[in-house]
């Protein structure tokens, strides 16, 4: 255990506690037993206090460590919500473009495109074939 | 004393008493919290948590070339939860304008007791936002996915190939075609989430209890070519238009590997419609329908009789046009023409005239056991094993089962009666002609691409020899000369050697005839009249089936027309006319040189 008047070491060691001062200047202090008594019973105090300043520290801590949690599980869900609907959305940009592309190249489509450009099917015969026996030109 | 005692006594038993409750107390205490844990755990989280599914998106469904053929949208779909509807007869009527449903059949569903129900399933992005628009408590929105076929078929108002890809009804279940057969590939299997809910539904993050992910379906890469299938289609559709028939199957299939390049029949439907299509359109006629092949079968009887040794090239044959089977008297197609036959003939002959008694006489000499067996062998009679949903399986009879006439059976399968056929099975069997005796499976899925990006090839059988090569040969060879010297010549391609064979085949329908079924209480007849299936006059399926080039064979094309309008002079466009429109379109699509000088064409 930590004497009186010593400096509470850990998380509350930079706190100035306040006790010294009265035991070292009172009569009581400077008188034998009355002075012992005194002194341990400011020696409970202040170990009581201690324990219940830690427990609040503590506590308070731990709630502000809840509350942060908390608050970031909250904050990271609306998040997530936020970007599963952008997921959504993207991918229903995806599919429509999908269906666009397959749209675009279906045949019917090319067919009607260029006939809209005015281009016609190859009369038959304008084309030449080039087979094995009709190398022997005249 | 007595008192001191009975004071401890009683303190002692209270303290016991005490220790007992505290012990109780402990013991419920250590098995909620400890032994019991996990299944307290688990009824806690079951009320809290809330069990979402994760839907697995389907898969692509892509031609041979990767261009998209089917996809998916996300589309959103009307429902109720009548008990909390407030004012139904309000609701009804905001909504029957809006969704377009009778508001007196809506009201009966607003006001009834059922929990949840269906309004609407996957309305369009307008109709929804006008839905959510109007506020109506008890009426929510929920989005689905929605299966969309994106190109046009040649026939207005249909969908490309839609009888070979099928459609995905209402519950998201793959039907018909390629979507019913393949549905557990392409739909995936999907995940699940257990987690707590905020009061809107959301899920809080960090409440995750399990998270099984989906696993997205593959997409399918099929066999069938979009280009190819858009030029069959529109062949069909016109050989459709002109003979005014009851429906045209084409099919142009790889001989070597079985794949199926196009698959094309009229009518045919939309599939972006479905619901509001005939069901009979749904089925594929080319896997579905069973028919008498008539003559294109002969080369079949051919081939087995060669197999068997039973015949050679050089063997005769008498057609006298009266080949008696018993009661049965066989009889050619052109003996109004040729009313004594045309005396000896040889099997190119036979196959070239399309002759009908000398196929019957080939049949009876091979005999009726060893034909059944070869038909069977040549894939006749049982499924192909083709990935399209709804395949038939042909029906061959053995001459001595209960149903059939023995040597009359076997005289008529040879010339293609008395049989049942598919599209496809005829097509495996024509290319085990073309590529040396091996019996191919036919499909039209060419493998999957999962999520991974990985392509898994469609598992085939073995291709099983079922014709030797030599007989193959030869009658690829007799096929070759049916075109260039036979009755089939309106096949030919100029510039390309074509192997092929006719079919004409009567149909048999509903008819009514006058049966006696007794006699009367003065002795005079009773007769009844009844419906029987029985051929009609007229009623006819005409079709064609070559193998091109004959030279080095790439593709077997098959139209079938089912029953054409039939005038005296004939049908109106004859499938062998039809497959020699067809093929110049193949041949160019995929740059197949002629392999013939071409006849009156200028060379530079």
């Amino acid at each position: 255990m930590a004497a009186i008047g010593a400096r509470p070491v850990g998380v509350l060691g930079d706190i100035d506690w306040g006790v010294r001062r009265p035991l070292r200047n009172t009569r009581a202090a400077r008188s034998g037993r009355g002075y012992r008594l005194r002194r341990a019973s400011a020696r409970r105090r202040a170990a009581g206090l201690s324990l219940a300043l830690v427990v609040i520290v503590v506590s308070a801590m731990l709630a502000a460590l809840y509350l942060t949690q908390s608050s970031r599980i909250a904050s990271t869900g609306y998040e997530i919500q936020r970007l599963e609907a952008q997921l959504d959305q993207l991918e229903a940009e995806r599919q429509a473009l999908l269906l666009q592309i397959g749209q675009a190249q279906s045949p019917a489509t090319i067919e009607a495109r260029a006939a809209e450009l005015g281009l016609t099917p190859l009369p038959d015969a304008s084309v030449h074939f080039a087979s094995p026996s009709s190398d022997h030109h005249p | 004393m007595l008192a001191r005692t009975d004071s401890r006594i009683r303190a002692v038993v209270m303290l016991v008493v005490l220790m007992l409750v505290a012990g109780l107390i402990g013991y419920r205490l250590v098995w909620w919290q400890v032994i019991d844990r996990e299944r307290l755990a688990n009824i806690g989280l079951a009320q809290l948590a809330h069990v979402q599914q994760i839907p697995a998106a389907r898969g692509l469904i892509l031609d041979r070339e990767g261009l998209i053929l089917a996809t998916s949208l996300t589309a959103e779909s009307v429902f109720a939860t009548p008990p909390t509807v407030v004012d139904p007869a309000r609701s009804a009527r905001l909504l029957g304008a809006v969704l377009g449903t009778d508001p007196a059949e809506l009201e009966t569903t607003l006001a009834g007791e059922t929990a949840w129900t269906w309004l609407s399933r996957r309305v369009s992005p307008e109709t929804a936002t006008r839905v959510r628009a109007l506020g109506l408590p008890g009426v929510g929105l929920v989005t689905e996915p929605r299966r969309v076929y994106t190109m046009n078929g040649a026939v207005p108002g249909t969908t490309l190939g839609a009888q070979v890809l099928g459609f995905v009804n209402v519950d998201g279940v793959g039907q018909y075609g390629v979507e019913g057969a393949e549905d557990a590939i392409l739909a995936g299997t999907p995940g699940s989430v257990v987690a707590q809910e905020d009061v809107a539904g959301r899920l809080i993050a960090g409440s995750v209890h399990e998270l099984e992910s989906p696993v997205n379906g593959a997409d399918v890469t099929l066999t069938i070519d979009a280009g190819l299938q858009h030029l069959l289609e529109e062949q069909v559709a016109d050989n459709f238009t002109r003979n005014r028939a009851k429906g045209v199957t084409g099919l142009v299939m790889d001989v070597h590997s079985g794949a199926i390049l196009a698959l094309a029949s009229v009518p045919t439907f939309d599939a972006n419609a479905y619901p509001t299509t005939d069901p009979a359109l749904f089925s594929n006629p080319a896997v579905s329908r069973q028919y008498e092949p008539g003559s294109v079968l002969k080369a079949m009887t051919v081939a087995a009789a060669f197999d068997a040794g039973a015949i050679s090239p050089t063997d005769l044959f008498l057609d006298d046009n009266k080949l008696k089977v018993y009661d049965v008297t066989i009889s050619n197609a052109d003996r109004q023409w040729f009313p004594n036959g045309h005396g000896l003939i040889t099997p190119a002959e036979v196959l070239a005239l399309s002759n009908n008694v000398g196929a019957a006489t080939i049949g009876l000499t091979l005999g009726g056991q060893r034909l059944y067996d070869a038909l069977l062998r040549y894939g006749f009679g049982q499924p192909t094993g083709v990935d399209i949903a709804g395949e038939a399986a042909g029906v061959v009879h053995h001459p001595d089962d209960p149903g059939a006439a023995k040597e009359v059976t076997t005289a008529q399968n040879s010339f293609g009666q008395g049989i049942s056929v598919t599209v496809l099975q005829m097509a495996a069997a024509y290319a085990a002609i073309a590529n040396g005796g091996q019996l191919v499976t036919p499909h039209v899925v060419a493998g999957w691409t999962d999520g991974e990006g990985i392509f898994t090839p469609r598992p085939l059988p073995e291709s099983e020899q079922v014709m030797q090569p030599e007989t193959a040969e030869i009658v690829l060879e007799m096929l070759t000369g049916a075109i260039d010297n036979g009755i089939a010549s309106a096949a030919a391609v100029p510039g390309y050697s074509i192997a092929g064979k006719t079919g004409t085949a009567q149909v048999a329908g509903p008819v009514k005839v006058r049966v006696r079924t007794g006699t009367d209480a003065s002795g005079q007849p009773v007769y009844e009249e009844i419906t029987r299936q029985a051929y009609i006059e007229g009623w006819i399926d005409s079709s064609f089936i070559g193998i091109a080039p004959a030279d080095d064979p790439q593709f077997v094309m098959m139209i079938l027309i089912h029953r054409p309008a039939v005038s005296r002079s004939g049908i109106g466009e004859r499938s062998d006319v039809a497959f020699s429109q067809l093929a110049p379109l193949v041949f160019d699509y995929f740059g197949i040189p002629p392999d013939r000088s071409v006849p009156g064409v200028a060379h530079p």
